[in-house]
This record gives C-alpha cells, sequence and structure tokens, in this order.
C-alpha cells in the first residue's frame, strides 16, 4: 500500500503543471531590428536566456543571459543583439528561431516590438502543461 | 488511507489529459500571400503539422498538404502563398477562406505568423476547445 501511495505521489509531482516547469517562450524573429523585453512581475529578481535554434533542430551559437531582472524590473534587447552575443550570423534570421528560458521564477512578461506592431508570445511550459499560465 | 489514495489517482488523471488530446491545432485568417507560417516543434521527437483550406461556408478545398518532418528543437517555415499553391487552391480565395492547420502525431509545436508589419501566435487549441492538456500553451 505505501509503495502504490509512494508511486502516486511521485507521478502526481512529475506531472505536468504540478512540478518544476520550466517556463518558455519561442520567437521567430522577423527583423534584426525587433526588440525584445522581458518583464518581471515575480516578488523576486529573475533572468532569462536566449538560445538560437535551426531548423533542424540544432543550437547556434553560445547562450545568451539576459542578466539579473529586479522585481518588476525591465531588460530590453534587439534580435540583433542576441545574434551577435550568441556568436550567430544575423544572415541566419530567416532559417533560425529563438527560444527564450526563465530563470526560476514564472511571472515575466515577455513582448516584442516588430517595427508594425507588438506582440507577446504565448509563455509555455517545457511540457506544454499550462504551467506557466500568465492569465 | 484509501481516500488519500483514490484523490491522488483523480490528481494524477486529471493533470496527464496530453494523452486524451486530439490533435493539436490553429486557424491562420490569412490576409496575405506573402504571410509567413512558422512552426517550431518544441518537443522531444519530431512531428510534422499539415494545412487544410476551408471556405465560408466549411467546405474544404483543395487537397491537404503536409509538412515534412520537422526534427525535435526544428522549424518549418512557408508562405501562405505556398500553402495555397500546395493544396491547389487559387490565391484568389484568400479573402474568403482560411487555414486549418493541425498537428499530426504529437502536441508540442508553436506556430507564429509574420504578416510582413507584425507577427502572432495564433492559440493552440485542441479539437473540444477544452484546454486538454498539451494543447494549451498558457
Amino acid at each position: 500500500m505505501w509503495r502504490v501511495l509512494i508511486l502516486l505521489v511521485a507521478l502526481v509531482l512529475a506531472a505536468p503543471g504540478l512540478g518544476w516547469a520550466i517556463c518558455q517562450w519561442a520567437i521567430d524573429p522577423g527583423a534584426t531590428g525587433d526588440v525584445i523585453s522581458a518583464m518581471n512581475q515575480g516578488p523576486v529578481g529573475d533572468d532569462v536566456t536566449f538560445q538560437i535554434f535551426d531548423n533542424a533542430g540544432v543550437q547556434q551559437g553560445m547562450s545568451v543571459p539576459s542578466g539579473a531582472i529586479a522585481s518588476f524590473g525591465r531588460y530590453e534587447t534587439t534580435v540583433r543583439a542576441i545574434y551577435a552575443t550568441a556568436g550567430v550570423s544575423s544572415s541566419l534570421i530567416k532559417t533560425t528561431y529563438i527560444l527564450a528560458t526563465e530563470g526560476v521564477g514564472r511571472e515575466i512578461i515577455l513582448q516584442v516590438k516588430t517595427g508594425g506592431g507588438t506582440f507577446q508570445p504565448e509563455h509555455f511550459d517545457t511540457a506544454f502543461a499550462g504551467a506557466c499560465d500568465q492569465r | 488511507m484509501w481516500r488519500v489514495l483514490i484523490a491522488l489517482v483523480v490528481l494524477v488523471v486529471a493533470t496527464s489529459s496530453p494523452a486524451w488530446a486530439t490533435h493539436c491545432r490553429w486557424v491562420v485568417d490569412p490576409a496575405s500571400t506573402l504571410d509567413v507560417i512558422s512552426a517550431m516543434n518544441r518537443e522531444g521527437g519530431a512531428d510534422n503539422v499539415e494545412f487544410q483550406i476551408f471556405d465560408n461556408s466549411g467546405t474544404m478545398l483543395g487537397g491537404t498538404f503536409q509538412s515534412p518532418l520537422i526534427a525535435a528543437g526544428g522549424r518549418f517555415e512557408i508562405t501562405v502563398g505556398n500553402v495555397y499553391a500546395s493544396a491547389g487552391v487559387s490565391t484568389a480565395l484568400l479573402r474568403k477562406t482560411y487555414i486549418l492547420v493541425r498537428e499530426v502525431g504529437g502536441f508540442e509545436t508553436i506556430l507564429q505568423v509574420k504578416t510582413g508589419r507584425e507577427t502572432f501566435q495564433p492559440l493552440h487549441f485542441d479539437s473540444g476547445f477544452s484546454g486538454t492538456g498539451s494543447c494549451d500553451q498558457h
């Protein structure tokens, strides 16, 4: 009986949405001038790491950390700066995308200003289970 | 003890809904043949998406166009013009039709549409609109 109980507790903790979700966003960049901003609504400092993936799913260049974003603070960068810091040519912008991963918290809002408008990518957890819901 | 056990079983079942979700999908109401649709697969395995075009009366036009396999972590990009061409539908019907995009095997793909001026991310829904498991990105 106890073994079953322990197994079920482990399953509950491992189940999507309840445990240790990592929150992420994907951004398919339209231009190097696009501006990405992260606004931390959590009670403590947090950060975002940017990675660039190609169409085959292979990470290109290095990961780009934002540095700490204070509680209620904001961090802003451009697509161009992310590619440059990662060491990836911006000529690859049309065949790659950016994955942004939240550090320790779940309460960062990411928005992208494209020049023509602003959009807010959906905040998803790695299992797509709704654990990073902004709503 | 049994009550705790039953409660845990219910919790496990309720939170493991991805298995029940039918194929996840998105709709895209295209504005221009030049709009770019990109699919980014964040799942652990390869997946693909298929495109179908429906008219205002709900009739599917042309054939189903299926993307090649998208590697885990990979990306597939296509223009609206190419979706219509691949489905065998005239782009003259752009203003009276929309695109239904469906994940073929998996769940964890993100779709974004670049319109030339801006980008938007259609919501990922399951066929029951019930926010089921991995179709619900929020």
